[in-house]
């Protein structure tokens, strides 16, 4: 098992931790309330359990943040078996943590979503099928950090790297 | 925005004896509309919340059977970006210590007129009852619908309408927006609260 390290991104303001090399991608994300967005994710692979950050930049409509937090959890569990759906919260920023098995035995999934300065964060961690389920692990240390509160990202934390052209 | 499906109305109310009694109420200015029982009343209340502040709230009542059905807005204009922290503390402070019996996804209407929100019912402490409690956070104010059950004996409460759960995209039932310029029939202007 890899080390775990702590990741920041000043620019997004917020925090995480997660083992293994960090790989920086662009995804894409759909909404009938978003639309077609681009994403940025940061993805992690660490013994057979897939972490990724996706961030969504939803600027342009942040006045619809609940409703497009919302939506994006809805998208998430959507046709899926929900084991766990509660409130999620980091510093003073208010979100939904989700677990949910994945259709067709493809593992099953933990996300945290919230709405941080007009975009989409969310934690996922996906258990791969291969490996045997027994208790859903958590992520270890995630954490988001507002320009406005507290800090709680290591001192040793990492810059995250912006996202590819 | 029609909250009313998310309110206190039965399904089972369709169509009984008690469906004549319930009215169709619109507030233009604030962008909403909803159903309730008998006269409603418009009063003004306080809320504080640890991120939303002190904040002053308006309040739709409407009392029939001993069960009170109530619609709170909060406004929010400056903070309309931080909406989903708003409304996920209020959601919070519902059911903060009290036994949460569901909290589940809500929506009203569709596609990009969608609104996103959460149902959540709770057993009051001390056997008070059991409140449903319906949250959505549209055009920079916090509407709150609730439907407490102050009748110790009561079993359980009437199974709530339409925009309650969300068991898949399809049978979702559509509650559609109220037009800007026309009003249900029957529909009664809703007084603000100065």
């Amino acid at each position: 098992m890899a080390a775990w390290r702590g990741y920041i991104s000043h620019p997004l303001g917020f925090s995480f931790s997660a083992p293994g090399e960090l790989k920086v991608e662009k995804g894409t994300y759909r909404g009938a309330l978003a639309g077609a967005r681009d994403t940025l994710v940061y993805s992690f692979v660490d013994d057979d359990i897939e972490y990724k950050v996706v961030v969504i930049d939803m600027s342009d409509k942040a006045n619809d943040a609940a409703t497009l937090l919302g939506e994006a959890e809805y998208i998430f569990q959507e046709d899926k078996k929900v084991l766990m759906d509660t409130f999620g919260r980091v510093d003073r920023q208010f979100g939904r943590k989700l677990t949910i098995d994945l259709s067709n035995n493809a593992g099953r999934a933990t996300a945290a979503f919230y709405f941080i300065n007009g975009r989409i964060i969310s934690l996922q961690a996906t258990i791969l099928p291969a490996t045997e389920i027994t208790i859903p692990r958590r992520r270890r240390g995630s954490s988001t950090r507002s320009h406005s509160s507290r800090c709680r990202a290591p001192d040793d934390a990492i810059e995250l790297p912006a996202p590819p052209k | 925005m029609d909250v009313s499906g998310s309110g206190g109305r039965s399904s089972h109310d369709n169509g009984d004896a008690c469906a004549g009694r319930w009215k169709s109420y619109i507030n233009r200015q604030l962008g909403f509309s909803f159903m309730a029982p008998g006269e409603v009343k418009t009063d003004v209340g306080n809320f504080r919340g640890a991120i939303a502040g002190p904040r002053q709230t308006i309040v739709y009542r409407s009392v029939e059977d001993n069960i009170e059905y109530k619609v709170t807005v909060m406004s929010f204009l400056q903070a309309q970006a931080e909406g989903a922290t708003l409304l996920g503390e209020r959601q919070y402070m519902f059911q903060d210590r009290k036994t949460v019996l569901m909290d589940t996804f809500s929506r009203v209407g569709s596609g990009k007129d969608a609104v996103y929100g959460r149902k959540i019912v709770v057993d009051l402490p001390d056997n008070k009852g059991r409140t449903t409690g319906v949250f959505y956070f549209t055009k920079g104010r916090l509407i709150s619908v609730r439907r407490p059950c102050f009748r110790p004996t009561a079993v359980l409460p009437r199974p709530t309408l339409t925009v309650s759960s969300i068991p898949s995209r399809s049978s979702f039932p559509t509650q559609s927006r109220v037009p800007s310029n026309s009003k249900p029939p029957s529909s009664n202007r809703i007084p603000f609260a100065d």
